[in-house]
């Protein structure tokens, strides 16, 4: 089946079409939340993902089929995980972590409560892991249009036509859009990783 | 990755190639989230005809607000418009007839007073303009509409029922004599004949039923007196008696049925000078200054000298158990006894020529 044609039935509201479409597109979106950001885990990539299929089953109707439906899906699950991130980011500034119940929750015959660490997980402790977090953190300092177009071509791995049709902008107005963003982006890494220690060199 | 490509870029796909190889290769969607989703579907699309309904009516309700109040407005007025009607005919059961017209003949012996019943005086201090107005209306629609139902169920035996009778008034008693023999008896209906059996509402109802049949002989003669005027611009226009109501009943022998016989006497009418700018102009039309005139203009207009130039009138509705309801526009025939069909309570008989009732 074509992909207008499962649009088309979910349009309709058909439910099998639904769940063809979740099967089809559920580990490309929560894959590519994941590799967002080494601040994200998967439990994070999958509750981002729902958040980004919800937002589709109320918009599909404004989904105009001008670009492919998985560059339509990742924008927004790229936009959902840029607001999850500034959500926990606030949330870490005014001290507000989740609290966790004292009771351990036995006495209900319930497992024990395992809070997620605020230390970083194995993954980050790598260096690759590092400054892997290193640019996340120069993309947050980008501009909204700047870091969508960077996160499309560099993680979502979209090619300059398949952004253009999704930005709607002609593909050389994209190549160029994208390396003024690289620039900028460059510039913010190198003092990012200068401040860090890592060396401004590295960029 | 090509070759020339910026250090920036290379740590990009750095970053995003170890986050993809720590993630599963082929996440499948939880339950749990799955479930959700469907929920949110079922709860977005499955809807989507009764929301575009709904949505339809949000848009529209206004509008559709303002032409149902505008058709029930419509229905209230029709309603209100046929309501008197049936009302007053249901009312005739028990109250007489309106009078809608008189129409000129042979002018009859002046009659005497009868009974006191709604002078034109009493009407005056009693009906405001405004009411009388919406009475008269009233009165030309059941007038109208009556006859025509009248004739169109009406069969032939029944159409000669009161077609020549007598009335014969002795007191408050009422008695019509049909051609065929068959007599009815009754009584007179007005305000100050009605006992204790009656309720306010009645009361009232036949006050009401009073005023609009002199309203209607009045209004009629004022209409009709252009075209009289016109050719005998001396003349004067006077009531000569007193209206009243009446009900009877009794056994048609021709047609072997009972017949209730519900109505109203109208007295003749005279000519009267200057009656086109005094009484022959309604007299709830008439500004305050004018009483005075008009009472003079009555006085005089009262006198025996006045010859009458409209005859004495019955308008009645006769209704045949298991039959058709007739209407009776009778006026008094030239050979009448003097003064029997106008003034009822000098004669004890007076044959009156039914006409044929008006459309």
């Amino acid at each position: 089946m074509s992909e207008s044609a499962l649009l088309s039935r979910c349009r309709a509201g058909d439910a099998d079409a639904w769940d063809e479409l979740f099967d089809q597109f559920y580990g490309v979106a929560t894959r590519f939340v994941f590799q967002l950001s080494s601040d994200l885990t998967w439990e994070d990539a999958e509750e981002i993902s729902q958040e980004t299929f919800l937002s589709v089953i109320r918009n599909l109707g404004a989904f105009n089929g001008q670009s492919a439906f998985q560059t339509w899906l990742l924008r927004i699950a790229a936009n959902k995980a840029h607001d999850h991130r500034q959500r926990a980011h606030a949330a870490k500034r005014g001290g507000g972590e989740r609290p966790i119940p004292l009771s351990t929750g036995e006495a209900d015959g319930l497992p024990p409560v395992d809070p997620p660490s605020p230390l970083p997980g194995p993954d980050a402790l790598l260096a690759s892991a590092e400054t892997g977090a290193l640019v996340r953190e120069s993309l947050d300092q980008l501009d909204t249009a700047c870091r969508e177009i960077v996160e499309l071509r560099y993680f979502a791995d979209l090619s300059y036509e398949e952004i253009a049709a999704s930005l709607r902008l002609n593909p050389k107005t994209v190549s160029s859009r994208l390396s003024r963003c690289l620039d900028r982006l460059e510039a913010v890494a190198r003092e990012v990783f200068r401040r860090e220690g890592c060396g401004g060199s590295r960029v | 990755m090509s070759e020339d490509e910026r250090q920036i870029e290379k740590l990009l796909r750095a970053a995003a190639t170890a986050r993809r190889t720590d993630a599963p290769r082929d996440p499948a969607m939880p339950g749990p989230m799955r479930t959700r989703l469907q929920v949110e579907v079922t709860r977005v699309f499955s809807p989507k005809m009764e929301a575009a309904t709904s949505g339809w009516l949000a848009a529209f309700w206004p509008r559709l607000a303002l032409a149902a109040t505008v058709v029930l407005a419509l229905a209230v007025a029709v309603f209100h418009d046929r309501a008197p009607r049936e009302t007053s005919l249901a009312q005739q059961q028990q109250m007489p007839a309106p009078v809608d017209e008189l129409e000129p003949s042979p002018p009859p012996t002046p009659a005497a007073k009868p009974a006191p019943a709604m002078t034109p005086e009493a009407l005056k201090a009693e009906q405001p303009l405004a009411e009388a107005e919406a009475l008269g209306e009233r009165l030309d629609l059941q007038t109208r509409s009556a006859p025509a139902r009248a004739l169109a169920g009406a069969s032939a035996p029944a159409a000669e029922v009161l077609q020549d009778f007598t009335l014969e008034l002795a007191g408050e008693q009422v008695e019509i004599t049909d051609a065929d023999g068959s007599v009815y008896r009754g009584n007179v209906a007005s305000q100050t004949r009605f006992g204790a059996g009656y309720s306010d509402m009645q009361r009232f109802q036949v006050r009401e039923e009073a005023a609009k049949q002199v309203t209607q002989v009045q209004r009629f003669r004022s209409d009709r007196e252009e075209s009289k005027l016109n050719a005998d611009k001396g003349a004067e226009t006077q009531l000569a008696g007193e209206a009243f109501a009446f009900r009877a009943t009794g056994r048609n022998l021709s047609l072997d049925k009972n017949i209730v016989i519900e109505g109203t006497y109208a007295p003749a009418a005279t000519i009267a000078k200057g009656g086109k700018d005094g009484f022959a102009k309604n007299k709830r039309d008439a500004a305050p200054e004018e009483d005075a005139a008009f009472s003079q203009l009555r006085a005089r207009l009262a006198a025996p000298s006045s010859p009458p130039l409209l005859p004495s009138r019955i308008i009645a509705r006769a209704q045949i158990t298991n039959g058709p309801e007739v209407t009776i526009d009778a006026v008094a025939a030239p050979d009448s006894v003097p003064g029997a069909a106008t003034g009822p309570s000098v004669a004890p008989s007076a044959p009156a020529k039914t006409t044929p009732a008006p459309e």
